[in-house]
């Protein structure tokens, strides 16, 4: 049976709100303690901020000159996850080159000096010490740089993939018991008429329309920008849960494109990068306020120009290179009026709502992908506090599912018949627990089989991850797996992953190829924004392959 | 009377066929040049009328003497009295004017079993496909069941890798073929037909032949992209061009350009021109690639481009222009591109994308040039004529149009 549609609980010590990585990461910390968990996703795991950052685990270089202990706890973190999910982590070494204009060399000092201090963190993440490069060693290992390059300074970060994080976070918390439940809403948090104290929350299955409620003494609000709407279902004025949300968004190219990550200044002096992330290259990212629809967050082709034109100021075959998508998510930065958004802070605090007569309740307010390990522990240290749990924090060195050991890419190729490089995808998703998908694929027909090509997705894992990760909808799978977020668009696998999915979940083939349709749909209109002379052929191809099948003027009703 | 005249088809697609069809059987000398036919050859084997008026029975094409011949010229598509109904890959069940002949047309079952043959290739999943099939409104209304059976289809483990089309070719060996009719004789038992993958062929009619032989029709579901339709299409517009006598240049076209009464089409490699008294453009729209999404960003050497510009245009220099909504699209309002949220795909099923509506100014088959004066000698069909999805019938007869007009240009 799937995960998703076990029985639900009707009585927990603690209710958490949002699958984002903090959410996912409370849930993991208090079911490890013993606490009954019960999570709840209005969208899918990672919807939000976490699965769509610019996918690093950064060791807070920037709060360097300002407060290095937060530095100091950020490599231990990033340590601390790296520890957790080998699997899911990989090195991602940045160039930062220098120009010959007026005051770069004095600027490259600077930087260089604090590299230089940053480096002695850098052993508590397993990063290598920074080093200084002269333009002609620039030039001979990254020859897509161009301009009177005055040197480049390099410094080493870890690349994660934040919706696989949020994942396995939530996994382990299912696995000591957490019910976790996605595309459930919270509809109201539930107080206690004479108290005021937080007595459970009422709950809409947004797929099903079902209802109903859960009871707990503690519910924590780690919904992340959404954090002054669920703190306003207690009956709390949503200012106690204040925000400033920041909107952020990703351009993704078909490959790699550089050799290192590249970092450079955008035109208003803000860091803008383009890495080599995975099989693409991800070029980000702006910093805005954001006004909008949170569960609708898009990138628009205005955003994408100004990312595009800061960085082909130092790589210009940038604007040769093809766009495959567009990714946007809204970080949840503590409130401040007044602030420019790059200077907000990524600190992160805990609002005990007692305080506005709600006891019981409590906000994660702010943070980052980074620290949403230590941002858990504090939470769930506070959450243990009141309901009297005395267990103490195992989250430093209890693995995450996957990550309690190692597999070789090679000999599991070559034990499964698969290329090496499916392998390699396979396992950096799934850790150690490839092997069971291993198995898969050994008895299941067409297990081996390529449902996605671009990502490498075999069927055998398709119907794992719609089976053990909480996936009720064909866009779950795409979050799961980077299924369709390839060259091809989804073309070749999205229908089929329709069929499938609709398979597993006891859906009608319908059903599951409207979901299919409705995920195409919205890729394509990620990849209209930054649409250039090689994708609009693509997209128009793709459109007329896509009536070729339906029928002309058929294309909404499978 | 057309005598002599020589008209040049660009583009070997539905349309560029119809057109040099047309334009022989008019009297005059047809050149068609071409760098390999392009939406034409992604075709699933479906044949659609013209976007949004599926239901309109004058466009049936049996009911369009001239388009039925052109049809039975090409020998590669069939249109029975009723709409075919045929299934496609992605579990579905679609009606279609007309489709491939290899393509199983479930149009007149009733009460039917339809086997559906299990073969090892990845993204072939008989049951899956068979559930779904069977799911479909239309089929469960007519009775109609799917179900899968075991038959040794593939010869070599190797087969399993091959592209549809390749594994199609195999089937034109005729000892190949008659190996699979005694299969199917052998295991088929009781079914009222069989449903395979686009595997049937790419030069004969093995489907014809299969059932010839069974008793029973044998056929495909629709081609994924680029693959079996697409390659018979190629093969058979070739054959008909040389039983025409149609003389086929195998190259890319850089420029049409007016030279005295006539017109001279410049073309990569061999030959490098070519003199024409009339030109039809026939070359596809943005997904075939006659027409070009070019912003002013593109080539962009500093931070902004060095002039502003219309954002599309044909893939070859032309007195004709290209704009968008049946109007000449102008330069944008910015030095740094359009919004292009505007190229979203559609919202509601029955509009057109803004990419779907870019096309060459014209009316009929006559086009426009920059100032808006009909360009005597230049002739438009198919996709590229047309400012909304266009469909094989459709493009088939404006082609039809542009030759025989392309034609008569002296007379």
């Amino acid at each position: 049976m799937p995960v998703s549609s076990s029985p639900h609980a009707s009585q927990v010590d603690v209710v958490v709100i949002g699958g984002g990585v903090n959410g996912s990461g409370v849930a993991r910390d208090c079911a490890l303690r013993g606490m009954s968990v019960c999570l709840l996703e209005r969208n899918d795991l990672g919807f939000g901020a976490s699965g769509n950052s610019s996918g690093m685990i950064h060791g807070g270089l920037r709060y360097l000159s300002s407060n290095p202990k937060v530095t100091r706890l950020s490599c231990l973190d990033s340590g601390f996850i790296q520890n957790a999910a080998p699997h899911l982590l990989f090195r991602i070494p940045f160039l930062m080159p220098f120009d010959q204009r007026a005051g770069s060399r004095v600027w490259m000092q600077l930087v260089d000096a604090a590299l230089g201090a940053y480096d002695r963190y850098q052993p508590l993440k397993r990063g290598k010490p920074h080093t200084r490069l002269s333009a002609d060693e620039v030039r001979s290992i990254e020859p897509g740089l161009t301009g009177d390059l005055l040197g480049a300074l390099t410094f080493d970060e870890w690349g994660i993939d934040g919706g696989r994080l949020c994942a396995a976070n939530a996994l382990d918390a299912h696995a000591h018991g957490a019910d976790v439940r996605v595309h459930v809403s919270a509809e109201a948090i539930l107080r206690d008429e004479s108290s005021g104290a937080v007595i459970g929350v009422a709950w809409r299955d947004l797929l099903d329309g079902s209802c109903g409620t859960v009871r707990a003494r503690v519910v924590v609000n780690a919904t992340g920008a959404w954090s002054p709407i669920t703190a306003s279902l207690a009956g709390l004025a949503p200012e106690s849960s204040r925000v400033r949300p920041g909107k952020g968004i990703h351009v993704v190219f078909d490959r790699r494109l550089s050799n290192y990550a590249i970092a450079t200044m955008s035109i208003d002096h803000r860091q803008v990068f383009l890495e080599p992330w995975e099989n693409v290259s991800v070029l980000g990212t702006t910093d805005t306020d954001y006004y909008g629809d949170l569960d609708d967050v898009q990138a628009t082709s205005d955003e994408v120009r100004s990312l595009i034109q800061a960085i082909a100021r130092v790589f210009p075959t940038i604007r040769e290179a093809r766009i495959i998508g567009t990714f946007a998510g809204v970080r949840p930065t503590l409130y401040e009026y007044g602030a420019i958004p790059d200077k907000l802070s990524r600190e992160h605090e805990i609002v005990d709502h007692a305080r506005h007569g709600a006891n019981g309740l409590f906000s994660m307010i702010g943070g980052k992908l980074a620290s949403y390990r230590i941002f858990a522990e504090e939470m769930s240290d506070i959450v243990a506090t009141k309901l009297g749990v005395s267990s103490a924090c195992a989250t430093r060195t209890s693995p995450l599912p996957g990550g309690d050991r190692t597999l070789d890419a090679k000999t599991f190729a070559a034990e499964h018949q698969l290329p090496h490089v499916a392998a390699r995808r396979l396992i950096y998703r799934h850790g150690s627990r490839a092997i069971e998908i291993g198995e898969m694929m050994r008895s299941t027909p067409h297990g081996r089989d390529f449902v996605c090509h671009c990502e490498a997705i075999t069927e055998a894992e398709l119907r794992f991850v719609v089976r053990n990760e909480f996936v009720r909808t064909v866009d779950d799978v795409v979050r799961r797996t980077r299924l369709a977020l390839g060259p091809c668009g989804g073309l070749r696998c999205v229908m089929h992953t329709g069929l499938l999915v609709a398979q597993e979940l006891e859906l009608s083939p319908r059903e599951g190829l409207a979901q299919a349709m409705a995920s195409a749909r919205r890729l394509a209109r990620n990849r209209t924004v930054g649409l250039g002379p090689a994708q609009a052929r693509q997209e128009a191809l793709t459109l007329a392959a896509w009536r070729s099948h339906f029928g002309l003027g058929t294309m909404d009703s499978p | 009377m057309s005598d002599g005249t020589h008209v040049v088809v660009i583009g070997s697609g539905v349309a560029g066929v119809a057109a040099a069809f047309a334009a022989q059987a008019a009297g005059a000398r047809v050149t068609v040049v071409s760098d390999g036919s392009g939406a034409s050859r992604f075709m699933s084997g479906a044949v659609d009328a013209r976007a949004w008026e599926l239901d309109d029975p004058a466009l049936h094409p049996l009911r369009d003497a001239e388009v039925a011949q052109v049809l039975s010229e090409l020998g590669l598509w069939r249109a029975g009295d009723e709409r075919s109904r045929v299934a496609t890959p992605w579990g579905i069940v679609r009606s279609a004017y007309a489709c491939d002949r290899a393509v199983l047309n479930l149009a007149a079952m009733h009460d039917a079993r339809v086997a559906v043959l299990r073969v090892n290739r990845e993204g072939w999943d008989a049951e899956l496909l068979s559930n779904a099939w069977q799911h479909d409104p239309w089929c469960s209304s007519r009775r109609i069941g799917f179900h899968p059976i075991e038959v040794p289809f593939l010869e070599a483990p190797d087969e399993a890798f091959l592209s549809d089309a390749e594994l199609a070719a195999l089937l034109d060996d005729p000892a190949r073929l008659a190996r699979l009719a005694a299969v199917l004789r052998d295991r088929v038992v009781a079914f009222d037909a069989v449903l395979l993958g686009p595997w049937l062929g790419i030069d004969g009619d093995a489907a014809g032949l299969l059932r010839t032989e069974l008793g029973y029709p044998v056929g495909e579901t629709l081609s994924f992209l680029a693959s079996s339709a697409g390659a018979r299409f190629d093969r058979a517009a070739g054959c008909l061009f040389d039983r025409l006598g149609v003389v086929h240049v195998h190259a890319r076209v850089l420029e049409i350009a007016r030279r005295g009464e006539q017109f001279v089409v410049r073309c990569e490699g061999e030959p490098a021109e070519v003199l024409a008294d009339a030109v039809v453009l026939a070359c596809g729209g943005l997904a075939g690639g006659g027409v070009h999404f070019d912003p002013a960003d593109a080539d962009l050497a500093g931070e902004m481009p060095v002039a502003p510009r219309a954002p599309f245009r044909l893939s070859f220099a032309s007195p004709a222009i290209v704009g968008a909504n049946g109007h000449p699209s102008g330069f944008p309002g910015s030095m740094q591109g359009l919004n292009l949220e505007a190229f979203d795909w559609p919202a509601v099923a029955h509009q057109a994308s803004a990419l779907e509506r870019v096309s060459v100014l014209a009316s009929g088959p006559q086009c426009f040039d920059a100032k808006g004066l009909l360009l005597r000698g230049i002739f438009v069909a198919g996709e590229v004529a047309s400012n909304h999805p266009a469909g094989m019938l459709s493009s088939l007869r404006s082609g039809l149009a542009a030759g025989r007009a392309a034609a008569s240009i002296r007379g």
